[in-house]
């Protein structure tokens, strides 16, 4: 039987590399110097282009529908800011780490069920300290 | 980044840290008021925490969870010898070989100590080899 690979959309494609932490991809035209910056992209390209079937749907209806609430969810915690403690209510005073952790976790798992190792914008801005 | 080496007498490590693409020399080994020595590798504020953590007593639990990617390891020489890596969590790997490395260069070092160098030397092997080491050489005893 031959083997029909799951097409994504454009939107799909660029929502998938943005979680991933892949940076733009542009028109993707391989010209100096990208051949070396596109090496970054080619097992992730090469996996969104041969997903079966019910991987794609995976793809589109557990990760990225999920990634895109936790996603929205996390500009909202500005409302939360100046809130130490209301009523009864107490705020979590950690929910934007929370939320980015949860949202991180999820990106992560996404990676791991294409196969394909976080990409280099996953960290974010560098300002780690390394040893 | 890094590379501490234990080889059953001394504790040795490069220097290395990196930050914004710099390269600056620290050092990465401390003696705990029990007498052990200890290194950590990886993202430094989660190697402080996890160095915290154990020379407070290594209370079940209290460790806590890494935040986003922070990964750290933690080679810890107990004063009877006994070797335990601790892989970004509370739980302790008992290494029962006489040596061992972590760190981006423990390959290397781990290689060189299995061919009969010492720690000392097995760390300026790795700091000549690994992209990641290097900037002096510290060392702790018993």
């Amino acid at each position: 039987m031959p083997f029909t690979p799951y097409t994504f959309t454009s939107a799909q494609l660029t929502d998938i590399r943005r979680h991933c932490g892949y940076p733009a991809l542009g028109d993707g035209n391989v010209v100096f110097p990208y051949p070396w910056i596109m090496k970054t992209y080619l097992a992730l390209e090469y996996r969104l282009q041969h997903m079966s079937a019910d991987e794609g749907n995976v793809v589109v209806n557990t990760y990225l529908a999920n990634l895109t609430t936790l996603e929205n969810a996390i500009p909202g915690t500005s409302a939360n800011l100046d809130t130490d403690q209301a009523a009864v209510w107490t705020h979590n005073k950690n929910e934007q780490r929370d939320r980015d952790m949860l949202f991180d976790s999820w990106r992560r798992r996404l990676c791991n069920f294409l196969g394909v190792p976080p990409g280099p914008n996953f960290g974010g801005a560098s300002n780690s300290l390394v040893v | 980044m890094t590379v501490i080496a234990w080889d059953g007498k001394t504790l040795a490590a490069d220097r290395m840290m990196e930050m914004h693409g710099g390269k600056f020399p620290v050092s990465k080994l401390q003696r705990l008021e029990d007498g052990s020595l200890m290194g950590g590798a990886g993202d430094l504020p989660r190697v402080y925490e996890m160095q915290n953590w154990i020379a407070d007593g290594r209370k079940p639990g209290e460790l806590r969870q890494p935040v986003g990617d922070a990964y750290a390891r933690v080679l810890l020489v107990k004063p009877c010898g006994t070797a335990l890596v601790f892989a970004n969590n509370e739980f302790p790997i008992h290494i029962l070989r006489p040596f061992v490395a972590i760190g981006s260069g423990q390959d290397y070092a781990t290689t060189a100590m299995h061919l009969g160098k010492s720690a000392a030397e097995a760390v300026a092997i790795a700091s000549e080899l690994c992209s990641g080491c290097g900037m002096g050489i510290d060392l702790l005893e018993f």
